[in-house]
């Protein structure tokens, strides 16, 4: 029999949420995940999970921009010019992002112990499970030598930013699928001036209507796609995987 | 000094890590354990000992390229892939292991923490970077960080290249030595990132 360790999915509902929310059902995970390998006898081992979700509008900057001043100026800018966002300094890697309606926020929350993963190959794993999850909508993304997940060389259409503790994860992946693209007019994406983002809706509106157009809650159908691409992927890891 | 085979000094030497071959001469200890003190390093470097302490620590002699799987003697391990050097008793010096930076990919940018921070064993004291993740490091021991390593905030690659020289994260005066006991040596190091 194939080895399995079941993942968890919760999509965090109704609909959207503040990123508070977000990250506080993200901090009990991980806590639950942490005390469980410092009290091991007390605190059983926690399921890995996945958490997907949709956020209000938020720009959040990475752990090391809260040490840059130009990013923290970018902060202060920011709340003035998109007053209906919020912005947030969080702790994971990578840089400025934002999230909002119409994208798809997936955070696995596991312990990459379990599956014998170094953080390097997890990260690949999770572009990897993005693109197989946008091939399902006929599209070809890619990998550059920019972060995140790529349409062509200017178009992102996924970010990527994880947090380590103790080997256990948070953060991940954020897929636009008919976020307003707008928003992203004022960060600029790695660096690359003539990079824009895109999303699923943008890149092929057909092929998004066809398949969401009669579903109450698209992008919960949308982490539901990806929890079973992840499993998959997990399982594998499980059965065959070695750093 | 009379010459010396290169093949009757690499069968003296001591295995370090997993790896049988000639490996780096890292300690003044371990060397003059295994060879005797007539005999001159294969390889030795001229320079000079850079001001701050970890060469003391690590030793003088010659350093060839470090394999990031090849860990040294002399250090102690944790489970979180973090070295300890200790030197003068009770300051220690912090760093993580060719093993984790290898794992983690290029580093880009290195948190270190505030000299003078008071810290309990098992606190975060940082993290490094590669460009998509963040990993926090933690410290085995309790005390007051003393120095940070500066050089890292231009050069976090160091971390990288040189993970058990040049790319020391902190040095921390440490309150109780006891809490080192819990540390594993290379051996244990060795076997326990052979296993995972």
């Amino acid at each position: 029999m194939a080895t399995r360790r079941a993942l968890k999915h919760i999509h965090i509902s109704p609909t959207q949420i503040p990123y508070s929310t977000g990250a506080a059902v993200q901090h009990v995970l991980v806590k639950n995940y942490l005390d469980s390998k410092r009290i091991p006898d007390i605190v059983p081992r926690p399921v890995p999970t996945l958490l997907t979700m949709e956020f209000l509008p938020v720009y959040t900057f990475g752990r090391r921009q809260q040490h840059d001043e130009e990013s923290m100026l970018k902060f202060e800018t920011l709340k003035r010019k998109v007053p209906e966002a919020t912005s947030v300094v969080t702790m994971r890697g990578g840089q400025t992002t934002f999230h909002g309606p119409g994208q798809l926020v997936a955070y696995p929350i596991i312990d990459l112990k379990e599956f014998n993963l170094s953080s390097k190959c997890y990260v690949r794993m999770l572009e990897d499970t993005t693109i197989e999850l946008l091939q399902g909508f006929g599209l070809r993304a890619k990998t550059t030598e920019n972060t995140g997940v790529w349409l062509s060389d200017i178009e992102k259409i996924a970010s990527v930013g994880v947090h380590l503790r103790r080997h256990i994860t948070s953060h991940g992946v954020a897929i636009n699928a008919s976020t307003i693209l707008s928003y992203f007019d004022q960060i600029v994406a790695c660096g690359l001036p003539e990079s824009r983002a895109t999303s699923i809706e943008q890149a092929t509106p057909e092929e998004w209507k066809r398949q969401m157009g009669g579903v109450k809650n698209p992008i919960q159908e949308l982490g539901n796609r990806l929890a079973d691409i992840l499993q998959e992927k997990l399982d594998h890891q499980l059965e065959h995987g070695k750093l | 000094m009379a010459s010396i085979r290169p093949a009757a000094i690499r069968s003296r030497l001591p295995v370090v890590g997993r790896s049988a071959k000639f490996v780096p001469l890292l300690s003044n200890r371990f060397y003059s354990k295994t060879t005797p003190k007539t005999v001159a390093p294969l390889f030795t470097v001229s320079r000079t000992a850079p001001s701050t302490s970890l060469f003391n620590v690590l030793g003088r002699r010659s350093y060839i390229k470090s394999n990031e799987e090849e860990t040294p003697e002399g250090l102690r391990y944790t489970e979180e892939h973090e070295w300890l050097a200790l030197e003068d008793g009770n300051l220690a010096v912090i760093g993580i292991t060719g093993y984790a930076s290898k794992a983690l990919g290029d580093v880009v940018y290195v948190e270190l923490p505030s000299v003078g921070a008071s810290i309990v064993a098992g606190e975060p004291i940082g993290a490094v970077e590669s460009v998509k993740s963040a990993s926090d490091i933690y410290s085995p021991v309790s005390g007051e960080i003393i120095e940070i390593n500066e050089q890292l905030d231009k050069k976090p690659g160091l971390v990288n290249a040189e993970p058990y020289r040049r790319g020391w994260i902190c040095k921390i005066l440490i309150k109780d030595t006891t809490e080192l006991e819990s540390m594993m040596d290379n051996h244990r190091y060795q076997t326990f990132i052979a296993s995972s």
